[in-house]
């Protein structure tokens, strides 16, 4: 991976697009490094399928990134990258229909290989073996809860608290009213602590 | 508006508690109710288990697989940047559209009407030509007359009432013209030796 820039990475979202409007592709690069994981995190948590939401999260950086001119300052990079992401996501979802998870591969994977390929990985923060095993053992409890939510709570949740969005971007981020926006939230968590009941021991 | 002990939490007073914020009364209730007090502690724990979610790393090579797609824009000029906005969103190209409509249905407006109306356009020529003329004449002769009484008049006249003098006085602007030239040019010549900070 290219060595980050220390003059690029002090500066702000903002000053780093009016950077690439000016044309430096190294500003470019930054806005793909900074936003790379949480974008492609929230794709793969919406689509669960690795090359689906590889596909996805290339499409949106390269959406946003060819039409920087027509970003607008006055909002939130992040919220408006979010945007696309999400309406990438929600096109391809209402498209195929894929609402059932496979921890075990893509719907669409019709190969060992290709189950394989696509089955969603359990990231782990742990250090020791046993600890890494009940991270992942966890982390694949809570993917599946995610991944059985409706699209529309699944976006939302995921934005509010593993994004960390505030409600009134979220409800701005999906073109949602703030009222639903906080429903879908609610009935969200409610559904996860029924599904997840079970680890609280 | 106050709140009943005795009424369990809202979805909103939840947000408020999983924000960080705990009013007393949401805290004395929450102590005294079995089920609110389950509830919450079951929201602290999903949006615990939520925030310490991992994030999804795409495979190598993704930034430059997203670069190769993207180009990277040229710095424009002021009126290719101006083109561009014109042209940036349906509202923009409709009202820039609009504007380039109403100039040349203006201009092509007008020069049917002209065509059609060759005698009005000539008789308006005319008639703006001569309240031009008239006006002229009325501003020259005001101008003289001013002139003419003003008390220095009669000896500045005295000065070239004869051709000696003329010549003399002419000889004089003349001379004071090419100065005041000469002067201006010295002034405004660009230096051709080195100045201050030229290196920089």
């Amino acid at each position: 991976m290219a060595e980050r820039s220390p003059a690029l990475n002090t500066l702000t979202d903002q000053e780093v697009v009016l950077l690439a409007r000016g044309g430096q592709e190294r500003a470019y690069r930054e806005l793909v490094r900074r936003y790379e994981r949480p974008i492609f995190s929230l794709l793969y948590r919406m689509v669960r399928d690795r090359e689906l939401a590889e596909d996805l999260s290339q499409e949106t950086f390269v959406k946003a990134l060819n039409a920087i001119e027509s970003y607008r300052p006055e909002y939130k990079f992040s919220s408006w990258l979010f945007k696309i992401a999400n309406n990438a996501a929600i096109d391809h979802l209402r498209r195929r229909e894929l609402d059932t998870l496979s921890l075990e591969g893509s719907p669409h994977a019709v190969t060992p290989d290709a189950m394989e390929a696509t089955a969603l990985q359990i990231g782990d923060r742990a250090e020791n073996p046993l600890d890494i095993v009940e991270a992942k053992e966890l982390g694949g409890e809570i993917e599946r809860a995610i991944a059985l939510l409706r699209p529309e709570y699944r976006a939302c949740i995921l934005l509010r608290h593993v994004d960390g969005r505030a409600y009134e971007e979220i409800a701005e981020m999906l073109d949602l009213p703030l009222g639903t926006v906080k429903t879908y939230i609610h009935r969200a968590r409610n559904e996860l602590r029924r599904s997840l009941a079970h680890l609280k021991e | 508006m106050e709140r009943s002990v005795l009424q369990h939490l809202t979805p909103d007073e939840i947000d408020l508690v999983l924000e960080g914020s705990y009013p007393e009364p949401l805290r004395t209730h929450v102590n005294g109710c079995p089920d609110c007090s389950a509830l919450l502690q079951g929201e602290r724990l999903v949006v615990q288990w939520l925030t310490a979610l991992p994030l999804h790393v795409p495979a190598a090579g993704f930034e430059d697989r997203v670069m190769a797609r993207v180009q990277v824009v040229t710095p424009r000029t002021a009126l290719a940047t101006l083109r561009h906005r014109a042209l940036a969103t349906p509202t923009s190209r409709a009202l820039a559209a609009g504007a380039v409509i109403s100039v040349l249905g203006s201009l092509a407006a007008s020069v049917i009407w002209s065509l059609g109306h060759r005698e009005v356009l000539a008789s308006l020529g005319m008639t703006a030509l001569r309240s031009i003329a008239e006006l002229g004449w009325v501003v020259a002769h005001g101008l003289a007359t001013t002139i003419v009484e003003q008390p220095w008049y009669g000896s500045a006249r005295a000065l070239v009432d004869s051709p000696a003098r003329l010549a003399t006085v002419a000889g004089a602007l003349a001379t004071g013209w090419a100065a005041g030239m000469l002067l201006m040019r010295r002034l405004i010549a660009i230096p051709a030796g080195s100045v201050a900070h030229e290196h920089i």
